[in-house]
């Protein structure tokens, strides 16, 4: 076995069925420690996604307060637009009970006297009443720009509590990512004590696993159209030490 | 025609001759009096005179001064009023708007609500005799006052 040609070693360890049991093994270990590394990304993911939202719920709860304020100043400056409404309408009111004296005034004296005094106080009470009208219209219309700015200040209240709340819920799965993050940290640890590998080793080995898969498959297609001397001078250099790492494998499984 | 005042009051509206109506007002402050009847709000100082007001509806905003043979009297209960001259009523002695006739407000007979000796003696002590009208009898007043409440409504 020794005396062997060691690209035909080669080949005939690799097409050699490996033992079932080992195999199986190495992919379990392979696959546990993908999964793992799976989900450490996700878990950290997670955070990092858990922060984000935490960062932009405390811009939003900024720009809702700012909201809040300009509601509430707002709403007082409305407040006080409506008080100067009801004394215009006062002064309205005041105006046509001037005008009321007038004409009646202008009725006590007699009849032509009084005549300017009527018609001057007919036209002050009209332009009074529409006076009136107009600030009583105002002020409706003010009482319902007011039930408005409650209807917002209320709204706003409710987005608060409601982004707190998210704020809350965001600070918790942040805590909750943060432990699995060490929950997992510990399972690597766990892992890497029960197999002996750890997920870099893991990496390396299915990368090596592959290239030779890679390199079997060059073979086989190279295999009866190329001189088995030539494949064996173009090759040799690079798979010589693998070929003596298999051969000791090799001399290790038979002794 | 004739001049004067004609008030809108919930009850109907009611013809001031310029002759009597002194004044429109904005309704002061108005003290209640011990034992005056529903009609009869209290007093109040007005044009710096003291001066006894009642009533014609339920409204408190303005108030009519009228004079009535000699008596300052305050008219309340009114929403609205129109001043000038106005036509004849086809009876009796309103005037007329719009086709309808305008009654006169009986101002004497409401200036007779003041008569204090035809009051229920509740609050007051009887008096029997002379004939008393609030007119220099303010002292009769409650000590306390408020405007508009506290007040029986027809």
């Amino acid at each position: 076995m020794a005396d062997e040609k060691p690209q035909r070693r080669l080949l005939r360890l690799l097409r050699r069925r490996p033992k079932a049991k080992p195999a199986r093994d190495s992919a379990d270990q392979n696959s546990l420690w993908i999964a793992h590394e799976r989900a450490v990304t996700s878990v950290r993911e997670v955070g990092e996604a858990t922060q984000r939202i935490a960062s932009n719920l405390a811009k939003q709860r900024g720009a809702v307060d700012g909201i809040a304020d300009r509601a509430r100043a707002i709403a007082s400056r409305s407040s006080e637009l409506s008080q100067s409404l009801r004394r215009v309408h006062e002064v309205f009111e005041r105006l046509a009970v001037l005008a009321l004296n007038a004409s009646l005034e202008g009725a006590r004296q007699p009849e032509g006297v009084g005549q300017p005094l009527l018609l001057i106080g007919d036209e002050v009470r009209n332009h009074a009443a529409r006076g009136t009208e107009l600030a009583r219209e105002l002020e409706s219309a003010f009482g319902d720009v007011t039930g408005e700015l409650a209807q917002i200040g209320a709204s706003v209240e409710s987005t608060k509590e409601t982004s707190h709340e998210a704020s809350s819920e965001s600070a918790r799965a942040g805590s909750a990512a943060s432990n699995a993050e060490r929950a997992l940290q510990e399972v690597r640890e766990s892992l890497r004590r029960t197999t002996g590998t750890d997920p870099e080793t893991m990496r390396a080995l299915a990368e090596a696993a592959e290239h030779a898969r890679a390199l079997v498959t060059s073979l086989g297609t190279l295999s009866g159209k190329v001189p088995e001397g030539l494949v064996a001078s173009v090759l040799r250099p690079a798979v010589e030490p693998l070929l003596r790492l298999l051969a000791y494998e090799s001399d290790e499984d038979d002794s | 025609m004739r001049g004067g005042i004609v008030l809108r009051a919930a009850s109907g509206s009611f013809f001031v001759p310029a002759a009597v109506a002194r004044e429109l007002r904005t309704a002061p402050e108005i003290t209640r009096i011990l034992g005056a009847p529903e009609d009869v709000l209290g007093v109040a100082l007005t044009a710096g005179e003291v001066v006894p007001v009642v009533r014609i509806g339920v409204d408190r905003r303005l108030l009519l001064l009228c004079s009535v043979q000699d008596d300052l009297l305050g008219v309340v209960g009114f929403e609205g009023a129109r001043a000038g001259l106005f036509a004849e009523a086809s009876e009796g002695t309103g005037v007329s708007i719009d086709g309808h006739d305008v009654p006169e407000l009986a101002l004497v007979e409401l200036r007779d609500l003041l008569v204090v000796d035809r009051w229920s003696t509740r609050g007051l002590s009887a008096t029997t005799g002379e004939r008393r009208t609030l007119r220099n009898t303010h002292l009769l007043a409650e000590p306390t006052s408020d405007r508009g409440s506290g007040r029986r409504e027809p």
